[in-house]
């Protein structure tokens, strides 16, 4: 499958998403150099990744600084952001890339054999700059009401 | 007739939305039961009275089908109304389901008028308090 095509298939199953689980309009954009680049240099990250396989195997992460996922988790819940625990930020961005991969393959072919696997947390290691420079794949800054958000894909 | 309802998702946040949008939607609601995944809701059914579950696919240890199967298997279970909320949205995996028993299915991202539309074909109409707005999906409480 043409990769160029899977990623706006990615791009369109994160507006939908975020338009419609999160009530964010958002922007997608083709990441050509430092996936970090728009991130805010001093704030804590957290990752998630999903695994698939079948038809077509691999992976995708999305990577949020917390005040995204604070902010996000907030208005996924309709509670207080101060009172936002690490468990629901977690289950949240899981839950996000979950979402995202599911409703991106159900746009690309709607009969097509392609297993999900759990969506899990990204390791502190992973996490860390050097890790990050490494992801493969293509990747795609999201441009969100809070702030910028990076999913990556490796198919 | 009140529901006690069962609520299957390895995400305790989508848990909670669920939940909350069948409440804010009037549905007589006796009791909300909550599992992580399959084997912890057939723990749950085996010793609560449950009138509806609400069940996620992908999850650990027993998945949201493995579920369905273990409880048509179960005579004190099959006749229990499955409906699936999940990411897997094709055709064939919704096929699947409906074969396998399940009353209704609910892709996510889901709006809560789908949740809504869906649980009155199989308990009946909320009492439409919950002002639910088609262009973006969001709940006034």
């Amino acid at each position: 499958m043409d990769r160029q095509i899977l990623m706006q298939m990615m791009a369109q199953s994160i507006s939908n998403v975020f338009e419609t689980a999160f009530f964010q309009s958002v922007e997608a954009r083709t990441i050509d150099g430092d996936i970090l680049s728009q991130m805010p240099p001093s704030e804590k990250l957290t990752g998630a990744c999903l695994a698939f396989s079948g038809m077509l195997s691999g992976r995708a992460c999305i990577l949020s600084p917390d005040s995204w996922l604070r902010q996000t988790t907030a208005d996924f819940l309709g509670t207080d952001a101060q009172a936002i625990t690490e468990i629901q930020k977690q289950d949240t961005i899981k839950e996000a890339i979950n979402m995202i991969v599911g409703h991106m393959f159900s746009l690309i072919e709607t009969s097509a054999d392609i297993k999900l696997g759990i969506p899990a947390l990204m390791s502190d290691t992973a996490l860390s700059r050097e890790a990050l420079k490494r992801l493969k794949g293509q990747a795609l800054h999201i441009f969100t009401d809070y702030g910028v958000v990076v999913t990556a894909f490796d198919a | 007739m009140s529901y006690n309802i069962l609520v299957v998702d390895d995400s305790s946040s989508i848990r909670a939305i669920i939940k909350k949008i069948i409440k804010v939607s009037g549905f007589d609601v006796g009791r909300f039961l909550d599992a992580s995944d399959g084997l912890a809701a057939l723990s749950v059914l085996q010793t609560q009275q449950v009138d509806l579950v609400l069940t996620d696919i992908n999850m650990p240890n027993m998945n949201g089908m493995e579920l369905i199967e273990s409880m048509n298997r179960a005579e004190n279970l099959a006749g229990i109304p499955v409906v699936v909320v999940s990411t897997e949205g094709s055709d064939k995996k919704m096929k699947e389901a409906l074969n396998k028993g399940a009353v209704g299915y609910v892709k996510k991202p889901f709006v809560p008028e789908e949740i809504k539309r869906t649980l009155n074909k199989i308990i009946g109409v909320g009492d439409g308090s919950a002002n639910f707005d088609a262009d973006d999906g969001a709940i006034d409480f």
